[in-house]
């Protein structure tokens, strides 16, 4: 299974943060935040935002390196997606 | 939506002389980058640099250090804390050089220290093929006095038509804020790619960027900008728009004002919160802020500038931690769409 996934921000080599949009098939866009916090292990929760959109939110260490290559790998192995195709989507903003 | 900037007077660029009597503002180089765009830092410092402008091999090369401050990405030189520094490698040279004049600068602290990190620049040939350019800088005043944190932003104009007259040719603004004491600066430069010449284009950083010093000391707070010009242009270019928010850039201290951006962004989620309804809205109190991070996926509410921050909140009043996201336009100090991140 293939995804699509879209970043609001411009990703480096190591943002503080990243929030974006993704969908799994022809499903609905979804969101995705993910914070460092002071967490021992990646965190990740399904969550529903007031719009009624869903999607996650991670939290990672404060010494993760957050960068796009472990944003979609989170992801993957959340959603079960074999590999991400970067789109320009709906900014998740407009989403939630 | 709202402008918290407060806006600045309009000063002209002003030249310096190097004081070790060639001079900077006639001579062309080949080579020339401001390594505020990359690789051009390697093998010069292991301290702090903010600006480090590395000049390739046309009989005099050069690599110079604006102002010091954090440089991620230099190494293999002694650490030390200059506040600007000219190279010159590859010539069997290896001087090192320094603009004396720099407002708010003790020239003799900087003597004594510069020369004990003299850089071994090998030169980049890939900016030497690359680039011709003079080096213009300026220095302005953006404010004097009590400053916990200022959001600082530059709009400079220029005829820039010389940009087209150079395939590849570009311009570079960066914007270093310099606090008065060395070793205060602790931010990156701002740069800015040209993208398009264009006559008498305007020329923006590509973020604001938040300068935070010890609370309650009086600062004079400068910024440098700088440019690198096609060889052959002779471009007049004057800072047309500076701004900044707090108190030390002439905004509004008063006790009903927000004084620096971490109250911006709270008191904007704030009234967010309350056009939201939300009766506990005056009980958000920010307690973190990340960012800012360039967006991608532009707000059709703000500018090209834009920029998002992460704040984490608590309601004093519910015990809520709420994370959200803001974005904001530096250029105009307006906040665009806010929205919450987390979920309960």
């Amino acid at each position: 299974m293939t995804g699509e996934i879209s970043y609001d921000l411009v990703m480096d080599a190591d943002n503080s943060f990243a929030e974006g949009s993704y969908r799994v098939g022809d499903g609905p866009w979804q969101v995705f935040i993910i914070s460092k916090r002071d967490v021992t292990e990646p965190m990740i929760k399904p969550s529903t935002w007031d719009s009624g959109v869903m999607g996650v939110v991670i939290h990672l260490p404060r010494g993760t390196r957050l960068d796009k290559v472990l944003v979609e790998r989170l992801l993957s192995e959340q959603l079960g997606v074999a590999s991400w195709v970067e789109v320009r989507g709906p900014d998740s903003m407009s989403l939630r | 939506m709202r402008n918290n900037i407060a806006r600045l007077g309009i000063e002209t660029l002003e030249r310096r002389d190097n004081p070790s009597g060639w001079n900077f503002w006639e001579d062309t180089y080949a080579g020339a980058f401001l390594s505020g765009l990359g690789e051009g830092a390697k093998n010069i410092a292991t301290g702090a640099y903010d600006t480090v402008v590395e000049l390739g091999r046309t009989g005099r090369d050069y690599a110079e250090a604006a102002l010091s401050g954090l440089w991620e990405g230099a190494d293999n030189v002694i650490a030390g804390a200059y506040d600007a520094v000219v190279e010159l490698g590859r010539t069997g040279r290896d001087l090192v050089t320094i603009y004396r004049n720099w407002d708010g600068i003790d020239p003799s602290r900087l003597e004594s220290r510069l020369f004990q990190g003299a850089v071994q620049t090998a030169g980049d040939p890939r900016a030497a093929a690359a680039f011709d350019f003079h080096l213009v800088y300026g220095i302005v005043t953006l404010g004097i006095g009590p400053l916990d944190e200022c959001l600082y932003n530059a709009v400079v104009s220029g005829d820039w038509t010389q940009f087209s007259r150079q395939a590849g040719g570009f311009g570079v603004m960066t914007l270093v804020p310099y606090a008065g004491v060395r070793g205060v600066n602790a931010l990156p430069p701002v740069p800015v790619r040209v993208p398009v010449p264009q006559p008498s284009m305007v020329l923006q950083t590509v973020d604001g960027a938040l300068l935070t010093l010890p609370g309650g000391v009086a600062w004079e707070t400068v910024a440098v900008v700088s440019f690198a010009l096609p060889a052959e242009a002779s471009t007049a270019i004057t800072v047309a728009a500076m701004s900044m928010t707090g108190p030390g850039g002439g905004g509004d201290s008063s006790q009903n004002s927000p004084s620096n951006f971490r109250e911006l962004t709270e008191q904007a989620v704030q009234e967010e919160w309350a056009l939201r309804g939300d009766p506990t809205a005056e009980a958000m109190r920010l307690v973190d802020l990340e960012g800012p991070k360039a967006i991608a996926n532009p707000d059709p509410l703000l500018g090209p500038n834009q920029v998002r921050y992460q704040a984490r909140f608590v309601n004093e009043f519910t015990g809520e931690v709420i994370d959200v996201s803001v974005n904001f336009d530096p250029t105009t100090g307006q906040f665009g769409t806010i929205k919450q991140a987390s979920v309960k």
